[in-house]
């Protein structure tokens, strides 16, 4: 009875490590929040399942209604390991519609300008992003 | 040898004959020309005056316009070329801003703004005064912001994010 549990065991263990072995290209991007540079990137995934409890990424967007119509206000925000952290705005049309396009696993690298205010917002959504633990 | 003065007598005749048919083409060639340079003048020269005697054929079938008849096919004209314009134009304002052009500016009662800036001042020193935002507060003071125009909300959103950023207020977007 232990010899077949410990073959089970060895069995489960490399259907694992095949499964691991065929999920495809891995490029993880922990966060990472540069003051002096202005500048912060990270993917949804690896922010998600750092192993502290102060790393985080995302964007945002928020559309009031107000007596003279919709107030949209986008936003960005992350902290890494080293407690680094930074939130920008945006009103900008342009920027308000990127902040829209981020997705679970998404990677997102923002920057902003003395006033805080966002001045560049990227997005990507890539399988890469997807960590082992979530693809097995 | 007898025969070859008669032939070349009839050679010189007919190169003769040739001759005066090629200038009598040419004559008639600078002819035509000059008949189609006029025929191009008369219709240049006729053709401003075609809409008027058109306009004035039809107003004389119909018993003459009258000035209000005038405003209206120009009022008529004027609504098309507007509508025409204001086609165009939403495919501009996306492009550059979120507000239309079309859309009369929104209004701010500057005493309401002033109001509510000194709300929004007041509620940030609260929130400093916290240890931890609830994002319900958080909320609440956007929603604050959102009232204020444009550069106001501008300048209150440097404002909040600069404290946040500062750790003076620990609260997220």
């Amino acid at each position: 009875m232990k010899l077949k549990s410990k073959i089970l065991a060895a069995g489960v263990a490399v259907a694992l490590m095949s499964t691991a072995a065929i999920a495809g290209y891995k490029q993880p991007a922990p966060v990472d929040v540069d003051l002096v540079n202005r500048t912060a990137l990270g993917d949804m995934v690896s922010a998600q399942q750092a192993k502290d409890e102060v790393t985080y990424i995302g964007c945002g967007i928020r559309k009031i209604q107000t007596g003279a119509g919709v107030a949209s206000t986008g936003f960005c925000q992350a902290r890494d390991a080293d407690e680094e952290q930074f939130t920008c705005f945006t009103q900008d049309p342009e920027l308000l519609a990127a902040t829209a396009t981020t997705g679970d696993f998404s990677f997102i690298t923002f920057a902003w300008n003395e006033d805080g205010e966002c001045t560049y917002i990227g997005v990507s959504t890539q399988s890469f992003y997807l960590t082992e633990k979530m693809v097995k | 040898m007898k025969w070859l003065v008669p032939l070349s007598a009839f050679q010189t005749l007919l190169l003769v004959m040739l001759g005066l048919h090629a200038i009598k083409l040419d004559m008639r060639t600078d002819q035509l020309v000059d008949s189609v340079d006029t025929l191009n003048r008369d219709i240049q020269q006729a053709s401003p005056d075609t809409a008027p005697i058109q306009w004035a054929a039809a107003s004389s079938s119909d018993g003459g316009l009258t000035a209000d008849d005038i405003r209206m096919i120009m009022r008529e004209e004027y609504q098309a070329i507007a509508g025409e314009e204001g086609a165009a134009t939403p495919v501009r304002s996306a492009a550059t801003s979120s507000s239309s052009p079309q859309q009369p500016a929104p209004v701010y009662d500057q005493r309401q703004t002033v109001l509510t800036q000194s709300a929004i001042d007041q509620e940030m020193e609260r929130l400093r005064s916290m240890n931890v935002v609830p994002p319900a507060d958080m909320m609440s003071l956007q929603a604050k912001i959102a009232e204020l125009p444009p550069e106001a909300r501008r300048a209150a959103l440097i404002r909040l994010t600069k404290a946040i950023n500062s750790g003076e207020i620990k609260g997220q977007f």
